[in-house]
């Protein structure tokens, strides 16, 4: 049932994926015949456009097909855990083709540079699961709830503020990282904690969804 | 077939259950209650959409489980709101869906949706709500279910619409192995298909009874009286302008018996219709649970 659900969110989203695809394309033959190097300040507004696209699109009606697929043979968390599934997906593609991009016009592209772009991908995907969880949390009891969330949240971001660590992409010569875990050395301890992060963050989702009811609310 | 036990669900100020109810094959069960029952509560905790909070439902010996869906192969639901893929036609609405259900028949939809004057070569977005309505019928029928939970299906449907579905679930029950759950406040509409109405009452099932039986106890009996007996038997309602009397009874025939001890003149009694006894049961749990 889980890969149904997974071929019905893709049919779902078949259109704008076919436009994902051929722009795609489009801007990798652009480059590799123009030969260009793109500034930092494009490339990352370029990167974090897509990324972006991917999650809204992904979200977008993501409660009406909630709501209609409760109603089959399967359960709740398939239901979540297939859009998930769909979104983390779709932008790890993402990721695969900047990756292959790198590695097609760059000799100077590494093994880093593909850690880097994954922390990045990594982080946008942390600020969506971040906002998924606040509109979760407006359908649990009792309401409050949802202001707490939203006042840690402020909280978390007024003490980064306060430290001078900002919320955002951080693109430099060396690359491209994402807070809260630019400040790391180490680019392996880097992406696990990307990846760490992304994981605890769609259990907590998780967790509320299925405390919320939210799908029927 | 259906077996539900001490199912509980509180949403905010309202609270379903304790609930006991069981629904046997060939079983076609009238759900019946005011806005804000719980009809709908009961159907989504059914339907496991919600978490039910305390309780067991089991479907030919099989628990409403929470780590699998495979239970609601059995079931065709019509819920109180229709979500589809709004930009998807009717037809693959139905496909997808159908892929869903290990004897989905593409074929037996395809029929029902002609039956009920559906296009579905149109895009969901533009179904009126009668046309949702009809669409959700069809997903709910094309799957050979064995338990149809029906919660309001007829909302928007045209009358000549209502009386093909009418039809339609008729020869769905047929067959007798299969049982039907149909929620509604308007009575008429189950009067000829129901066999067995439940009543619900703030959450709580507050009559469980054979409509035959319910029929051939409730009566509207008239008499006259100079004075009137007092604490007459099973009495819900009582009106009438002096020296005539006009009651309702539960217990049409012991109340008639009754009065007749008292030696009233021109007694005579006469069954009421589903409807009024469905708004005569409501009425008076409404009455005691306002009196507690």
């Amino acid at each position: 049932m889980f890969k149904k659900l997974v071929l019905t969110e893709f049919e779902a989203n078949k259109n704008i994926l076919l436009i994902w695809l051929a722009l795609n394309l489009v801007f990798f033959v652009y480059m590799t015949t123009i030969g260009t190097d793109l500034p930092i300040f494009i490339a990352t507004t370029m990167m974090s456009y897509w990324v972006l696209l991917i999650i809204a699109v992904s979200i977008s009606g993501n409660e009406k097909r909630v709501r209609l697929l409760v109603q089959l043979p399967v359960i709740p968390s398939q239901v979540f855990g297939a859009g998930w599934f769909f979104i983390l997906f779709w932008l790890s593609l993402q990721v695969a083709i900047w990756a292959i991009y790198g590695i097609t016009n760059s000799a100077e592209f590494t093994l880093a540079h593909l850690g880097q772009i994954t922390t990045f991908a990594c982080g946008m995907i942390t600020f969506t699961i971040i906002i998924a969880i606040g509109i979760d949390l407006g359908t649990l009891r009792p309401a409050y709830v949802q202001w707490l969330y939203i006042f840690f949240m402020l909280a978390m971001l007024g003490v980064a503020i306060r430290y001078g660590i900002w919320f955002g992409i951080v693109g430099n010569e060396d690359g491209m990282h994402f807070y809260p875990i630019a400040f790391v050395e180490n680019l392996g301890l880097e992406i696990l904690l990307s990846f760490l992060l992304v994981a605890f963050l769609l259990a907590t989702d998780f967790l509320v969804f299925r405390f919320s009811d939210n799908y029927l609310n | 077939m259906l077996e539900i036990n001490q199912l509980q669900k509180t949403y905010g100020d309202f609270s379903l259950g304790p609930i006991d109810l069981s629904v046997e094959a060939g079983c076609a069960l009238g759900l019946v209650g005011a806005n804000g029952a719980g009809k709908t509560t009961l159907f989504r905790n059914l339907m496991g959409t919600v978490r039910k909070e305390a309780g067991t439902i089991t479907l030919d010996e099989r628990e409403a489980s929470a780590s699998s869906g495979e239970w609601k192969q059995k079931i065709g639901y019509v819920g109180d709101y229709s979500p589809f893929f709004d930009n998807w036609s009717g037809y693959k609405n139905l496909a997808t869906i159908g892929r869903f259900y290990s004897s989905w028949s593409q074929e037996k939809a395809i029929q029902m949706a002609v039956r009920l004057n559906l296009d579905l070569s149109k895009k969901a977005k533009d179904y009126s709500t009668g046309n949702r309505t009809k669409l959700a019928i069809v997903a709910a029928l094309s799957h050979n279910a064995k338990l149809l939970v029906l919660d309001e299906p007829s909302n928007g449907l045209d009358p000549v619409a209502r009386d093909v579905f009418m039809e339609i679930l008729h020869e769905h029950l047929e067959s007798g192995d299969c049982a039907l759950l149909y929620a509604t406040h308007h009575i008429g509409e189950i009067e000829n298909l129901a066999d067995r109405l439940v009543f619900l009452s703030n959450g709580l099932v507050v009559k469980d009874a054979i409509k035959e039986d319910l029929a051939e106890s409730w009566k509207r009996i008239t008499f006259r009286a100079e004075s009137a007996p007092e604490n007459i038997p099973h009495v819900v309602s009582r009106k009438g302008d002096y020296p005539y009397h006009e009651i309702i009874s539960k217990d049409g025939i012991e109340t008639e018996s009754y009065l007749r001890q008292h030696h009233v003149e021109n007694l005579e009694s006469s069954r009421l219709s589903i409807e009024k006894i469905a708004i005569e049961i409501l009425k008076s749990s409404s009455r005691e649970l306002n009196h507690v």
